[in-house]
């Protein structure tokens, strides 16, 4: 009897009147369409876990398709070589009659399609893997990959597979590092079918770029793409380092003006995954010319026969231009998107060194004012993103002296590079973070004391003996003029360096290059006066920390001068009692500003 | 329901291709071993306790020269058709041309014939998939006969070629256990 029904006999019965039944039935209507609603909202639910099936789902067809390989891979040498080659097509047979049927009966499950697809891969990788085993041919001198990616790749277009991409991807980078044996025409060479396979891929790349959706695999290929392509011109490429380097470049650049073009951007202009990687790409391959002063680019055209790669050198070069003219056709050349020029500013140099003219010394200090211009204007817009490319050029460029110069020089430059790091950030310190380190400052400040420890003991400074020859004369200018731009900086941003920790962190960065220079400089002993610093320097910073209630800063401390108690007790004649009592204060005093601090602070809380 | 439909058939065509591309790649090898010449081809020893070459025998074939003075017009990385001739010491190389022949094996020719006297051609030949256990013996087995005696048994046809034996002192290594 359903409620209607029993509602009537009720009605019949005379126990409820005509008017209650209505209300009764109509208020059931109500409650069973939102019971309704809700459970079909429950349903839908378990579409957010999708990720997680699909995961399980593929795990699933790579272990059955494992087990199965390994289960015909264990009677293999009795069966004869007509029943291995009826065998080995079972698994593609499996996966054709599967694809079939997720397109047929599970066309809308992604569960489905990409476990299909994944299983098409397995299943024809194995087929050939099988064939060519039979007749003992070893793989990756047989275009194994070209043919196995060609007969997959469709499905990429035909299941809607993402993760059949990466398959393919991966099969294209690997077959780059076949060695078919006759790369005699162009066609055939591994490099121009990984180039022909990956042309019919860019039609998805175009779908997935424009309509962001999924939106795990548009971040996803924002990584993969430029890393496979990158990869695949280090891995592959039998030339000259030099014109694998220009190619690298010049791929990078092109990915980051894509990365930062209107087809890519962010509505709010956020960067893109692609724009920041490659940017930092661009920055850190710019290395290569700053490290060694050798170019080695009248070399750039010395390539094995046959391997006609060069020609992306021009094609990017032309691709990159063309990018950076539809930019600005459409924008402003303003200071927050001239680096869109710049990254270009290397190839004239490299056009000069191929033609026999010695121009490093010329890029390096152009390249050192083109950074501080950067610091600038990164300064100036307030945009972090530009200024750490800028600042990581420049401590290549030191920490390429130092390789190069003797070693108390060394520390000397080493120690411009966390001056440089903090004159350059703190133009960003505001009023509420004025008592606070952040993480780089606390790097900054860690590597300070360390350059000062290093410098407080005596085996340091009798290791070498004041030279200065083992420098040319540019690097000379190019140190010169980092120091320059330090103290600019540090004038730039003075009231913020004054503001923060009460200016005791700015004098510090600038004490401690100045003093290392000092004692490179001359033949007077100066460790002792480092040691007196650096328990000087904790201490204030103890006190400081304790009235300011920043235990950061008060543990910094205390551990300063637990280190530098540390360091003096091998070098130091002190009786073994002394230096015991010095750590048992030293862990006290631990102990004592800890609480105290606490103390501090519940007091100011409560 | 029109876009399944076409999906459909491209689904159809790409398994096609699937089963017919390793079905002609078939083919021409069982045309190899059936109308193939065989050539014996010397190998050396190889060492046994290589732990990482696992499933295969390491064939290590012995590369075999030709005078560089009729090859004139050859240059490095060229593919050229070699013919052999075949001894009780092993196959060696009787004639290099530009053209296929029934005969003849596809190379590479890694040296430039204009600067080196003789030229070194090496042979595709290189592993003999075994079941795990067996190739150790057989690697074993290789490694104490007389390196002479030791052969690996190639058919050539039309350029391509087929591994189907290899041979210690005229008996088969991989029929015997």
């Amino acid at each position: 009897m359903n409620l209607k029904d029993f509602l009537e006999d009720c009605k019949d019965e005379k126990v409820i009147d005509d008017a209650t039944v209505d209300r009764i039935y109509a208020h059931f209507l109500v409650r069973q369409k939102q019971n309704h609603t809700y459970i079909s909202a429950q349903q839908s639910q378990p579409k957010n876990n999708n990720g997680l099936i699909i995961t399980v789902g593929i795990i699933g067809v790579l272990l059955v398709g494992f087990g199965i390989i390994y289960l015909f891979a264990h009677n293999w040498d009795q069966l004869s070589r007509s029943t291995k080659t009826t065998l080995s097509f079972l698994p593609v047979i499996i996966s054709i009659l599967a694809n079939i049927f997720t397109l047929t009966k599970r066309k809308d499950n992604i569960v489905w399609q990409e476990s299909t697809a994944v299983s098409t891969f397995l299943a024809v990788g194995s087929m050939l893997a099988l064939i060519l085993q039979i007749y003992h041919l070893p793989g990756i001198e047989n275009y194994f990959f070209i043919y196995w990616c060609a007969l997959c790749l469709p499905v990429v277009y035909l299941l809607n597979s993402h993760i059949a991409v990466f398959c393919a991807m991966l099969l294209i980078l690997l077959n780059l590092l076949g060695n078919p044996m006759d790369q005699s025409s162009i066609f055939r060479l591994p490099w121009f079918s990984s180039l022909m396979l990956f042309t019919t891929l860019i039609p998805y790349f175009k779908s997935l770029f424009t309509l962001r959706n999924p939106e795990r695999y548009y971040v996803l290929q924002q990584i993969a793409l430029p890393l496979v392509v990158c990869l695949s011109v280090i891995a592959s490429m039998q030339a000259a380092h030099a014109s694998i380097w220009l190619i690298t470049f010049l791929l990078l650049a092109n990915f980051h003006l894509f990365g930062t073009s209107m087809f890519l951007r962010n509505e709010d202009r956020r960067p893109t995954l692609m724009s920041i990687l490659s940017y930092i790409g661009v920055s850190l391959s710019l290395s290569y010319l700053l490290v060694d002063p050798e170019w080695k680019f009248e070399r750039l055209l010395n390539v094995e026969t046959n391997d006609y790669r060069l020609i992306f050198i021009p094609i990017l070069l032309i691709l990159g231009i063309i990018q950076v003219l539809l930019f600005y056709k459409k924008e402003k050349l303003s200071t927050t998107n001239a680096f869109k020029l710049l990254i270009f500013f290397p190839l004239p140099f490299i056009a000069l060194d191929y033609m026999g003219y010695d121009v490093s010394s010329i890029f390096q200090i152009l390249m050192i004012i083109t950074c501080f211009l950067f610091i600038h204007f990164a300064q100036k817009n307030n945009d972090g993103f530009q200024l750490y490319p800028a600042l990581s050029l420049i401590t290549v460029l030191i920490l390429s002296f130092i390789f190069q110069s003797n070693i108390r020089y060394s520390l000397f430059f080493f120690a411009l590079i966390p001056s440089l790091y903090y004159f350059a950030t703190s133009y960003f310190v505001i009023e509420q973070s004025k008592n606070k380190l952040n993480s780089d400052q606390i790097i900054i400040l860690c590597l300070q004391l360390f350059i000062l420890i290093v410098a407080s003991f005596e085996g340091f400074w009798s290791i070498t003996r004041f030279d200065m020859n083992s420098l040319k004369s540019y690097q000379i200018v190019s140190i010169v003029l980092i120091c320059l731009g330090i103290v600019v900086f540090a004038y730039k941003s003075r009231n913020q360096i004054l503001l923060h920790f009460s200016g005791v962190f700015g004098i510090a960065s600038f004490l401690v290059p100045f003093l290392i220079f000092i004692g490179c400089v001359t033949n007077f002993g100066m460790q002792h006066f480092f040691t007196v610093l650096l328990l000087l320097f904790g201490i204030s910073m103890l006190v400081f920390g304790a009235r300011k209630a920043n235990l950061t800063v008060a543990n910094l401390s205390l551990a300063l001068i637990g280190v530098v108690l540390l360091c003096r007790f091998f070098d130091l004649k002190m009786s073994l009692t002394v230096k015991g009592i010095l750590f048992i204060a030293i862990g006290t005093g631990f102990f004592l500003a800890n609480y105290l601090i606490f103390k501090n602070k519940k007091h100011e809380n409560s | 329901m029109k876009t399944v439909n076409k999906r459909l058939i491209g689904l159809l065509v790409l398994s096609v291709f699937q089963l017919i591309f390793p079905l002609l790649f078939i083919a021409a090898k069982e045309k190899v071993i059936a109308e193939g010449k065989e050539y014996l081809f010397r190998i050396q020893p190889v060492d046994p306790y290589d732990f990482f070459q696992g499933k295969y025998v390491e064939l290590n074939v012995q590369s075999l020269s030709f005078d560089s003075k009729n090859l004139t017009d050859y240059k490095k990385n060229e593919i050229v058709y070699v013919e052999f001739s075949q001894d009780s010491l092993g196959a060696e190389i009787n004639r290099v041309s530009k053209e296929k022949t029934v005969n003849s094996l596809k190379l590479k020719m890694y040296s430039d014939p204009s600067v080196h006297t003789t030229i070194h051609f090496k042979l595709p030949f290189k592993r003999f998939y075994l079941e795990e256990y067996k190739a150790k013996n057989v690697e074993l087995k290789l490694a104490r006969s007389n390196s002479k005696r030791n052969f690996v048994h190639v058919k050539i046809l039309n350029g391509e070629f087929v591994i189907t034996d290899i041979t210690s002192d005229g008996k088969s290594l991989v029929i015997e256990k």
